[in-house]
């Protein structure tokens, strides 16, 4: 090996080391056959081509073409389920205001300052319910124009919120205007939408969105009947353990044990994240709780973390199961990626 | 796929692959002679637009051969990547010949 092709050959460690396996040959191939006899060293446009190649392809979600070079993105892949079922879980939000509403009926005024800023915040759900939508249907562009009207409601109702002086409501829901940016913004990757639908299937996604607008219903309504503010960080886990189990349905997600345990990363990081700013939260605001509701919270949380990591070490646990059942009995279906 | 206008170097690999199937080095060569030397693809942009070709199944794999201990990879252009490529062209072609056309109407034609 030449020395020029060896320094190729580590400048090419930018790409996945998936995409290199089906592919490194052919790129350094044609980099020799272009540089000139004397050429010694890549240049510093070569560096830069082949490191911005390698990062589009870290974060490619391919579909896998027909006669292609099946190359299996297992980040790509997990970031496009993510892609997919974040926007189910941002619309679940949308039964809350139909909950409100309600309460209110009783004719119970004590909750009337309350009402209308939590009725304020409902603009933005919908608007998510929208981009659900849109993602089943598989139109990502016009899923992204509803997720961005999302995104622009879920700012204004934190803005308006902070405003009025209810500083407390309005860092609640910080974390989920950043949950639902960073949405908005995985929606505008190429291909995302059409491999993370292929890879979940349809109903999965129905049902998630289904069952995680119950789970909110259920704990907003254990909300409306106490002092105790339960971290509304449990929409996320719980709705995420449901997935976990609605996946296991989907043997094609299994397959891949790799995406399977990005998967759980990627979820469990999110989850971290919710739970750091909820914590943020309740310590600038320590004065106003009872210590027996603040250590009921922390409970409750710990509790949650501890099923979420459960529900992902059992995923990628089941997952490496799956394969082996199959490598036992049917080799030829492990191919690399999805069918 | 949607009628977006294909870009520059996307329609001249297409354009490349559609008179034969080619490796990654000779198309590289190709499009940089349909340019005249404007457009050089070096690898890695070169193959995110195989890539993004061959998801979209306007290209696929015709073979693979080694020489001189080099693996070389051909590509050919699909039907679909064909009537995509030809449409594009078209596109381009009434394009230029109404720029030339109203060029002359202004007194400005070449």
């Amino acid at each position: 090996m030449s020395d020029l092709e060896r320094r190729y050959r580590r400048l090419l460690r930018a790409y996945p080391a998936s995409y290199r396996a089906a592919r490194e040959d052919e790129i350094v191939a044609v980099l020799l056959d272009a540089a000139p006899p004397e050429k010694q060293r890549p240049s510093a446009a070569d560096a830069l081509d082949l490191v911005r190649g390698g990062l589009v392809a870290r974060w490619r979600a391919g579909r896998g073409a027909r006669r292609g070079v099946r190359v299996p993105t297992p980040w790509g892949d997990a970031l496009a389920v993510v892609t997919v079922v974040l926007p189910m879980l941002l619309a679940a939000r949308v039964l809350r205001g139909a909950q409100m509403a309600t309460a209110l009926i009783g004719a119970d005024w004590n909750w009337h300052p309350y009402a209308g800023q939590f009725l304020r915040g409902w603009p933005g759900p919908v608007a998510w319910v929208l981009a659900a939508a849109l993602v089943v249907a598989r139109r990502p562009r016009l899923a992204l124009i509803a997720a961005a009207g999302g995104v622009a409601l879920d700012v204004t109702d934190v803005v308006l919120l902070a405003r009025d002086g209810n500083a407390y409501l309005a860092q609640g829901r910080v974390a989920v205007v950043l949950i639902s940016a960073a949405g908005a913004a995985l929606l505008a990757r190429r291909g995302a939408v059409g491999r993370g639908v292929e890879l979940v299937g349809r109903m999965n996604l129905a049902l998630v969105a289904g069952g995680a607008a119950l789970v909110d219903m259920g704990l907003n309504h254990l909300w409306l009947g106490r002092d105790a503010i339960l971290g509304r960080g449990l929409t996320l886990p719980a709705a995420l353990v449901l997935f976990a189990i609605v996946a296991c349905r989907r043997r094609q997600m299994l397959v891949d044990p790799r995406l399977a345990v990005r998967l759980a990363i990627v979820a469990s990081a999110a989850f971290a994240a919710v739970l750091m700013s909820d914590a943020v939260r309740r310590v600038t605001n320590l004065g106003r709780m009872t210590p027996g509701s603040l250590v009921l919270e922390l409970v409750l949380c710990a509790m949650a973390s501890a099923v979420v990591l459960v529900a992902a070490a059992l995923l990628a646990a089941g997952s490496r199961a799956v394969v082996r059942q199959i490598r036992a009995t049917d080799p030829e279906k492990l191919s690399s990626g999805a069918p | 796929m949607s009628m977006k206008p294909l870009q520059e170097p996307t329609f001249l690999i297409l354009t490349a692959l559609a008179s034969g199937p080619k490796h990654g080095y000779a198309v590289q060569r190709e499009v940089e002679l349909l340019s005249e030397g404007r457009v050089t693809l070096r690898p890695g942009t070169l193959y995110t637009a195989l890539d993004r070709l061959t998801d979209e199944h306007l290209a696929e794999i015709d073979r693979e051969e080694v020489t001189d201990g080099r693996l070389r990879r051909y590509y050919r252009i699909t039907g679909a990547g064909a009537a995509r490529l030809a449409d594009e062209a078209e596109r381009l072609r009434r394009n230029a010949t109404a720029a030339i056309r109203h060029l002359k109407l202004g007194g400005l034609g070449a």
